[in-house]
């Protein structure tokens, strides 16, 4: 009837409540013995459980401890060493309403010579499914605790006083590595983990902005402008193949068109690869992300060198009719980039040849290539982005992560779009003051340039793989 | 022309990604904050905590951080039984107020599932009501309201409410809640249906356990035994030790008539957690076989619970009066005085179907039998489909005088599920042979 509820029925003032049942384990490392003072405290709960078997409360302590010792395992270099009981003592402290509580003591004792570096471990399964506080210490005497997993002495007072503020203690083993002598017991208690390693502190604030729960429509906006922004920075970051669409765009005398269309595929190919890895992501469990960045990586290189090839190839090719397109081109370099835009839409046979033939053969390359630079530029999403799109679905906000990837793609399109408008811009002014040899040897330069950084990032990845 | 069609292919293809991106994708980390029904293990949690606390110790201003560790402490309470750990979970919450803003929905509901442990309900549900108006799109806002709600018998403001966290999040911890609520009006396919639904949502073991505890109660409350006994196995295929499975297990073997083989599985569970429900169905099953003095010992865990209870200073428990009421009808064990008053009043403060439940039967167990049917009445008012509280008005309505009505409820009982109890099922069927 109460599903809701259930398992909240008991709700006891008590710092350990009366149901558990807590241990405690001191291994004491001697020169000829390891000894264990294990401590048993029942609250009232379990010890009404046991009471039917207490009419003989001695044979009763005995049977416990024979059975504890016999459930732990102490090794000894590796050997395993049985434990004999040396005392068994039970007592039955008042508990809360008006019921009893028991404690258990038994002392367990193996021979061990400690003549060199020695290796002891200890493990306890006794009582292991019941909820309780599980406590270890390890000290030496007359040998030397070169290292622990546990303290030398017990914060409960051996289960008289458990800490109110810590969190309930679970040690069930430990390992204490020893070496003879009396020297001063270096006690090496393991801390705690290593922080993850810190993202990038921009996409950090920004992903705990995405975060807040008090999402309002403005705070909404905000995080879209600065998707929008941390997208157009991505774009300048360095080895994302940026700079190479620069070089494409010279080399080819890529016009605002170009640059569109490569942004636009940027976009396109981001948004899809950064939402394709997100659901990889979230539906396959131990899931290596840097091998998947890696192997993009790899792919991207190898798209923009094969990209760079066929650079290199048609450069070659348009070596000689280049001089020719090339008066021409600063006679009309005003008209350019609107010629280009109806050169696209009608295709081959229409007109405007008399200063675009190097357009001609190379034509159909040169879209091939112009998608695959941004196919390129966006297969590789940027962790950031998949960060950012992984938070918001951790907080159940799924569609408005992927309205913030496509805030992303369309900060990175932006932003190439410019470098794009401005290279169009400005590259007639360059080619003006370059001319000659130098001139006609930049399309060679840029096209190995594409296709080194293009090498160079395909070999980084695969030696990140 | 081609150009443009491959443009309208490539948005098209965009369209599609994005489509399927936003249905597939779902959160695989429960957000902070949530209450959910399934639990995980102690270790997970602990070491959880122990992170947040290191990281608070760094970030003492991070109140998002500190309303995270309060519901993991919340989190353990449950899965611990241990208590102490709300006290700590309401400094976390506390903490994370301070720090943060007013704003502050996931610490509100916070102490929302705080409160609600506590059974303080009234309490509960203005913490979840904050913190929904807060953030409206938290889910875990909706969920604590909901709980609320329900315990305070607000039936239909609850419906909204865990509509609106199905609508912001459709899990385990959603769908569960819904289920519960068909459950109550009834609607019993409905409920089937949405815990269905939570089992294929579960994202953990300890989610599937439970989605297969509730699929497996629900089957047994219909009398169907071999389904429940398959979702037990199911369960148990995830979740070997599951607690809920294996009581489940127990209770559809005595239903079998194996109740030596139903002995053995609780007192197992028993050994590892000793919780109240537990120990009555052991001294059910020891009680059917004839162990008088086996039945005493593992009723006598209830009791014990009862006395810490109350020497603890905690308000009537109206989960183990309900015990209580059962062995002054079956045993003659008398009543603490008072308890009825006392039952009485709890009831203001949780006016649920399942409290007007206990309460009849604590007054019937009073001997006040005439106050005792109009709260088997509002037992019964949502038309839940429950064998034993059929059970429990139609002995109500024998000790009234009013046979033909006690007929009926104990032909209904019988009908809805003729294994209900091992106790209680046989006496419906002598009582319906001398009123009929």
């Amino acid at each position: 009837m109460m599903p809701v509820v259930l398992g909240l029925v008991l709700l006891v003032a008590h710092p350990l409540n009366n149901l558990t049942i807590n241990q405690y384990s001191g291994v004491l490392i001697g020169t000829d013995a390891v000894t264990v003072d294990y401590v048993l405290d029942l609250a009232e709960v379990p010890t009404y459980q046991v009471r039917g078997d207490l009419s003989d409360p001695r044979a009763w302590a005995s049977a416990t401890c024979a059975s504890v010792a016999g459930a732990a395992r102490l090794r000894i270099d590796g050997t395993t060493a049985p434990l004999a009981v040396t005392t068994s003592t039970v007592s039955l402290p008042p508990g809360d309403a008006g019921l009893s509580t028991l404690r258990l003591e038994c002392g367990f004792r193996a021979p061990a010579t400690i003549d060199r570096e020695t290796t002891v471990s200890y493990r306890s399964a006794a009582f292991a499914d019941r909820i309780g506080w599980r406590e270890m210490t390890a000290a030496g005497a007359g040998v030397a605790v070169v290292s622990s997993s546990v303290p030398t002495s017990s914060v409960s007072g051996r289960l008289a006083a458990y800490p109110q503020d810590a969190a309930l203690l679970d040690v069930t083993e430990v390992t204490v590595q020893v070496r003879p002598g009396a020297g001063a017991s270096t006690v090496d208690r393991s801390g705690p983990a290593a922080a993850p390693a810190g993202l990038d502190r921009l996409t950090a604030s920004f992903t705990e902005f995405v975060g807040r729960p008090d999402l309002t429509l403005g705070l909404g906006l905000l995080a879209l402008a600065l998707a929008l922004v941390l997208g157009a920075l991505h774009a300048f970051a360095p080895g994302h193949g940026k700079s190479v669409m620069a070089a494409y765009l010279v080399a080819e005398r890529g016009s605002l068109r170009h640059a569109l269309a490569v942004a636009g595929t940027v976009t396109l190919t981001h948004t899809a690869g950064v939402l394709v890895l997100g659901i990889v992501l979230t539906t396959a469990i131990r899931f290596a992300p840097e091998q998947i960045y890696a192997w993009l990586g790899v792919a991207s290189g190898l798209l923009v060198a094969g990209v760079g090839a066929a650079m290199l190839r048609r450069a070659r090719r348009g070596a000689h009719p280049h001089d020719h397109g090339h008066d021409h081109s600063h006679d009309h370099s005003h008209d350019h980039g609107h010629d280009h835009v109806h050169g696209h839409d009608h295709g081959h046979g229409s007109g405007h040849h008399h200063h675009h033939h190097h357009d001609g053969p190379g034509r159909g390359g040169r879209l091939r290539s112009l998608l695959a630079m941004g196919f390129a530029g966006g297969l590789a999403p940027s962790p950031s982005a998949v960060v950012v799109l992984l938070g918001a679905i951790a907080l159940g906000r799924t569609w408005f992560g992927v309205l913030l990837v496509i805030g992303y793609g369309l900060g990175m399109a932006a932003a190439l779009a410019a470098l794009g408008a401005v290279l169009a811009r400005w590259r007639p002014v360059l080619e003006r003051r370059v001319r000659g040899r130098t001139g006609r040897l930049v399309p060679f330069a840029a096209a190995a340039l594409v296709m080194v950084v293009g090498l160079s990032l395909a070999v980084r990845s695969v030696l990140a793989v | 022309m081609r150009v443009r069609w491959r443009l309208v292919m490539v948005a098209g293809l965009a369209v599609a990604l994005l489509t399927t991106g936003a249905v597939l994708i779902r959160p695989a980390v429960p957000p902070a904050g949530q209450a959910r029904p399934g639990t995980s293990t102690v270790d997970d949690l602990s070491a959880a905590i122990t992170a947040r606390e290191a990281r608070l110790a760094r970030l003492p201003g991070d109140w998002l951080g500190w309303a995270e560790l309060g519901m993991a402490y919340v989190q353990q309470a449950r899965v611990t039984s241990d208590p102490s750990y709300y006290s700590r979970a309401d400094a976390a919450l506390a903490r994370s107020l301070t720090v943060g803003p007013d704003a502050n929905a996931p610490a509100l509901a916070g102490l929302g599932a705080v409160a609600a442990a506590r059974h303080e309900f009234a309490t509960a549900l203005r913490h979840g009501q904050a913190a929904a108006a807060a953030d409206p799109y938290n889910a875990a806002a909706h969920g604590v309201a909901f709980d609320a709600l329900v315990e305070l018998g607000r039936y239909d403001e609850a419906e909204t409410a865990v509509q609106s966290m199905i609508d912001l999040r459709p899990d385990t911890g959603s769908y569960a809640r819904a289920s519960y609520l068909f459950e109550l009006r009834g609607r019993v396919s409905a409920a089937r249906e949405a815990m269905q639904l939570a089992l294929e949502s579960a994202s953990t073991p300890a989610d599937t356990a439970f989605a297969r505890v509730h699929l497996g109660q629900l089957a047994f409350d219909a009398g169907d035994l071999t389904t429940a006994s398959s979702h037990v196995d199911e369960g148990l295929r995830v979740t070997a030790a599951d607690p809920g499975l294996r009581l489940l297990r127990a209770r559809v073997a005595a239903a079998a008539g194996d109740l030596p083989g139903a002995a053995i599985e609780l007192r197992s569970v028993l050994s590892r957690l000793p919780l109240p429900d537990y120990a009555a169905t052991l001294g059910d099953v020891l009680a059917a076989q004839g162990d008088a003095a086996g039945a005493a010992t593992a009723y006598g865990l209830v009791a014990v619970q009862a006395d810490l209870l109350a020497a603890a200073g905690v308000a009537t428990n109206l989960e183990l009066v309900g015990y209580a009421a059962d062995r002054a009808v079956l045993d003659r064990t008398p009543l603490p005085a008072g308890t009825a008053d006392k039952v009485v009043a709890a009831y203001r403060a949780r006016p649920s179907v399942g409290s007007a439940d206990t309460v009849a039967w604590v007054l019937h167990a009073a001997g006040r039998h005439r106050e005792a049917l109009s709260y088997a009445d509002a037992a019964l008012r949502l038309g839940t489909r429950s064998a034993l509280v059929h059970f429990h008005r139609g002995v109500i309505r024998l000790a009234t005088g009013d046979r033909a009505g006690a007929r009926a409820d104990l032909a209904e009982a019988l009908r809805i599920n003729p294994h209900f109890s091992v106790r209680y099922a046989p006496i419906a069927r002598t009582t319906l042979g001398g009123v009929s």
